[in-house]
């Protein structure tokens, strides 16, 4: 193979591994493209905000329309459409194929994810469906990330890291928040603290956040007023936090129903999103608040100006829990981000009404607080990830004086939640199907090791036509106590021979000459095939009793897999999982 | 260092399959070319280290120790050696006669030594097989590591009570010495199958000269050897 003088050039800016700077420490590599995944990531969320901002624009003109509520359900059909026809992917919202990807194959995404999820999801939610930017400008940045490690030749390791810088660079680029950015992607994405990832992780969320601010300005989404908190008003926030938490179930439940109706709805997916966009929009017509991504809601309640008595604001909660499930539930694309931030600010105005109908007395503080709180308490419950959500409300409301009561409604909020819905709403798909791997778990090492790994072929196979006593000979020499038996012409697999069951024959040497090892052999045995999974495999000796098992595929005998070899190679897998 | 991944597989005695699933997820320091594997022996000896691994470059390995499983029967015998008209009129008078002609041992204490242990042995119970033929052999191998395994031949002038099975007179001796017990094993059970031969008997009780029983024994060697299956 002969490499001219230009294939080495560009080999050494493709293999960066290679160059000596980066060759003393792979750390440094990894800040340096870590920062490039950030601004690249930056870059398509604030690509996603301009879009929606667009369209919004757009279709705002329209709104005296009769038929106005037909949009939301032409949008999401439209995006439902380019999704499946043009870029063939799912619908899902995208966070648990990240998850997944990042644990079982070392973060690889296609190239087509960085910008299939962010066109669906400017038509979904641009066209005022009720879900959020998030996810997709999330999916977009992890996307970038792995395209560009493996644009980099780079292992499985460090495309991971890239992926959540990424995801960081999208998140902190979207929220104008860089420590939520951080947070979310150790807490939902890796999945756990590892000194070796944080720091590019870190990097690419401060060059997305920066990306943000340079184009879209450095503001915080929503302002408000300055807080006096006061211990009457911390202990309000435990009541609002079993609020929050009881709404979140309730909006994952609701989900989870409305995705269970609609596919059995016999029409094609577009369709059905057609008509889950359509009804939003009926919805929409008499509360408006609900369609759309909703912050301007979240705005006017922060600050305390939200026109609303208690009744509104309770009737907006469920409303906006319905046209969510609507829109996510039947085939739109987006997030819940979003959706969650307005529910909880809806619960944590419903809860102010509440408290001040039933202790009219009671001096409380301006209601903005309340929805501020309710926001963080909704996002922790619903995605099981309180300090995402805590550093989330701080970084968008600049409020770090209620940090007080927001760890607790945080916390309390998830813990209540965890309770009745044990998985993060990301990840429970993930974890139904048995595909939810973090690292040093036995779930994981037994996805890496495979079959392939542990077989075992020093096996001597026999013949059924085999007279006893030629096979004493064949157990002489052999180191092990079961035999396979094949046939003779066809190299069929028929059987096996097991020691165990045959060593009350083996010291007559009358049977010798009188016995064919068809006669003694098992026919009705156990096997497993070679491209078994593992964990199916040790389920299968645990149900029987086993400690071994032969491996026939395609009817011929290849090898024992034993579990004792299995503890061995599981336990040096495990030791060298520092990290993925 | 480069090495071909089924080398690197064989050095770190790991399926190939492993390693290459190792390389791809980044977690050996080695960097992948083709099918070649890329390292530095410093910084993999390291991690083997770390990860409780052993990495040895098998080519030096298997040059350097020579096959010990190669003692056959027949080279047993030819180092013990076959001796004719040992004189004794009792087990321990044709032991002491026997063990003086042995060339393998050296010293008078390896004589000794040898002595005391085949008459040791041959009081727990007595090592005539039947037919004629006893096979003395000391019960633990003897403390001298110099000593390789042997087996020695004696034909007896004069017929010996061993107190044997089938209460016939010995003729004919093997003493059997191997320096572990997994070759002991090894060659009790080869002469063992070489003694149940009736052909074999036979011979030894005629006396038959060097040339003939060697000739023998090489006969049955060949076929103890050819594989079972």
């Amino acid at each position: 193979m002969c490499d001219l003088i230009d294939k080495t050039k560009l080999n050494i800016f493709r293999r960066p591994a290679l160059n000596f700077f980066f060759r003393l420490d792979d750390r440094l590599l990894l800040i340096t493209i870590g920062a490039l995944v950030g601004i690249c990531s930056g870059l398509s969320s604030v690509a996603l905000n301009s879009g929606l901002m667009l369209m919004f624009h757009w279709l705002s003109k329209l709104s005296h329309l009769w038929w106005f509520f037909v949009i939301p359900g032409i949008g999401a059909a439209l995006s439902s459409l380019t999704l499946e026809k043009i870029f063939k992917e799912g619908a899902g919202h995208g966070v648990p194929e990240i998850v997944y990807s990042v644990s079982r194959y070392g973060g690889l995404m296609r190239l087509r994810s960085a910008v299939s999820r962010l066109i669906s999801s400017c038509l979904t939610i641009g066209s005022g469906g009720s879900a959020g930017p998030e996810a997709p400008a999330v999916m977009s940045g992890a996307a970038i990330g792995s395209n560009i490690a493996r644009f980099f030749s780079m292992n499985d390791r460090q495309r991971i890291t890239l992926v959540g810088c990424g995801v960081a660079g999208g998140l902190a680029s979207i929220f104008n928040a860089p420590i939520a950015g951080i947070v979310f992607t150790i807490e939902i994405i890796i999945g756990e603290w590892s000194a070796a990832n944080i720091v590019p992780i870190a990097i690419a969320s401060v060059a997305g956040a920066q990306i943000s601010r340079l184009l879209r300005g450095n503001q915080i989404a929503f302002t408000h007023l300055n807080f006096d908190t006061d211990i009457t008003a911390t202990l309000a926030a435990i009541g609002l936090a079993v609020i929050t938490a009881v709404v979140s179930i309730v909006l994952t439940r609701t989900l989870r129903r409305s995705y269970a109706i609609s596919s059995r709805i016999a029409v094609p997916v577009w369709g059905r999103a057609a008509i889950g966009g359509c009804l939003v929009g009926i919805i929409g017509i008499f509360l408006p608040q609900v369609m759309g991504e909703g912050y301007h809601a979240i705005q006017r309640m922060v600050e305390g100006t939200f026109n609303g008595g208690a009744a509104i604001v309770a009737l907006l909660v469920f409303a906006k829990i319905i046209a969510t499930g609507l829109t996510l539930g039947w085939g739109g694309s987006g997030g819940i981000f979003a959706p969650c931030l307005v529910i909880g600010s809806f619960s944590g105005l419903m809860y102010y009404h509440l408290i001040s109908l039933l202790l009219p007395g009671i001096s409380l503080i301006n209601e903005g607080y309340f929805a501020l709180l309710g926001m963080a308490g909704l996002v922790s419950g619903t995605l099981q990830a309180p300090l995402t959500g805590l550093f989330l409300i701080v970084e968008i409301t600049g409020s770090y004086e209620v940090i007080l009561p927001l760890i607790l409604v945080s916390t309390i909020s998830t813990t209540i939640s965890y309770a009745f819905e044990p998985a993060s709403f990301y990840l429970k798909d993930l974890i139904e199907r048995g595909h939810f791997l973090r690292p040093r778990t036995d779930a994981k090492v037994l996805a890496d090791l495979g079959i392939r790994e542990i077989i075992e072929k020093d096996c001597i196979t026999v013949h059924p036509n085999m007279l006893l006593g030629e096979f004493i000979n064949v157990i002489q020499s052999s180191h092990r106590n079961y035999f396979p038996v094949e046939n003779e012409q066809t190299g069929e697999f028929m059987g096996m021979i097991h020691l165990d069951g045959i060593r009350s024959y083996i010291f007559d040497p009358l049977l010798y000459e009188t016995v064919f090892l068809e006669q003694i052999m098992e026919t009705d045995i156990d096997t497993v095939s070679i491209d078994d999974d593992l964990s199916d495999v040790l389920d299968k000796m645990d149900m029987n009793n086993l400690f071994s098992l032969p491996v026939v595929s395609s009817n011929r005998f290849i090898g024992m897999v034993s579990k004792a070899t299995l503890l061995d190679k599981y336990r040096s897998e495990l030791r060298l999982q520092a990290f993925y | 260092m480069q090495l071909r991944l089924d080398e690197l597989a064989k050095c770190l005695k790991t399926p190939a399959d492993t390693v290459e699933r190792w390389i791809r997820q980044g977690r050996i320091p080695v960097r992948k070319k083709g099918d070649q594997c890329i390292y530095k022996i410093a910084a993999l000896k390291k991690w083997a280290d770390e990860n409780n691994l052993s990495y040895i470059v098998s080519d030096t390995a298997s040059k350097d120790t020579p096959k010990k499983d190669d003692e056959t029967i027949y080279s047993a015998m030819k180092r013990g050696g076959v001796f004719y008209g040992i004189p004794g009129n009792s087990v321990e008078d044709v032991f002491s006669a026997a063990v003086d002609r042995i060339d393998c041992l050296r010293t008078a204490d390896q004589r000794k030594s040898l002595h005391k242990r085949l008459v040791a042995r041959e009081k727990l119970m007595s090592t005539g097989i039947g037919n004629g033929i006893a096979i003395p052999h000391p019960r633990k191998p003897l403390p001298y590591d110099e000593i390789p395994a042997f087996i020695t031949t004696c034909f007896l002038k004069n017929r010996i009570d061993f107190h044997a099975m089938d209460n016939k007179p010995v003729h004919a001796m093997f003493i059997i010495v191997c320096p572990t017990s997994t070759s002991h094993l090894y060659l009790l059970s080869r002469l063992s199958f070489c003694l149940r031969n009736d052909g074999f008997t036979t011979l030894l009780r005629d006396t038959p000269d060097p040339d003939t029983f060697f000739a023998k024994v090489r006969e049955f060697q060949k076929g103890i050897d050819s594989p079972g299956q």
